[in-house]
């Protein structure tokens, strides 16, 4: 999240997926419905939701379960990380 | 001709409390809109998403179960249930919705392994 202030000392991971974004050339995509649920939101979107901020880090794009639908049939590898949250 | 990639998707939470569980089922549903109907397997608390008679509503939010009915419309008509996890919290087969499939850890490893993909909620 591009509001997030991570302690001094600890990683800072948003930077991290950042900049790992940039180095290789990848699209960093959050789903849209996940996004809003937790406060995301783009431009487009505190628009739209009339927010007054953006929260999302510049790097990331919002995109739809489609997106993921397609990117996981073209794929040879797709990798998730469980989660208890 | 293009072969289609197969995709399972695992979903291991109780329904409410967290939104893994919806997500999953909402994953299921885009893959099966865009032609793509996943298989769909319940392990370990996910099983409780199975649980009949469902009212979310003192939670506020939609309840699951009604969800996992429309599954047919959307050609989802199998789904695969842990049988260890039924049995550690006490739900019978008469329990489950239609088109439930049991099975033992030996058959949950097989089918991970038929899959090409796996996506774990």
């Amino acid at each position: 999240m591009a509001t997030a202030v991570s302690p001094q000392g600890e990683i800072d991971t948003v930077e991290l997926w950042a900049d790992l974004g940039a180095r290789h050339g990848l699209d960093l995509v959050l789903c849209i419905s996940s996004a809003l649920r937790r406060g995301l939101l783009d431009a487009t979107e505190s628009e739209r939701y009339e927010r007054q901020a953006q929260t999302v880090h510049p790097a990331f794009t919002l995109g739809g379960l489609g997106q993921l639908v397609d990117a996981t049939a073209q794929a040879d590898r797709l990798i998730t990380f469980g989660s208890s949250t | 001709m293009i072969r289609v990639s197969s995709v399972l998707v695992v979903t291991r939470h109780a329904p409410y409390g967290t939104s893994l569980s919806r997500a999953a089922l909402d994953t299921v549903l885009a893959a099966a809109a865009f032609d793509r109907p996943p298989t769909l397997l319940f392990l370990g608390d996910g099983v409780l998403q199975l649980l009949p008679d469902q009212d979310a509503a003192a939670v506020g939010t939609r309840s699951h179960g009604r969800v996992l009915e429309s599954l047919p419309l959307y050609d989802v008509n199998t789904l695969f249930v842990d049988s260890a996890a039924l049995a550690q919290y006490g739900i019978s087969r008469a329990q489950l919705p239609a088109g439930a499939t049991v099975l033992e850890d030996q058959g949950i490893s097989q089918l991970m392994s038929e899959h090409d993909h796996i996506l774990g909620f």
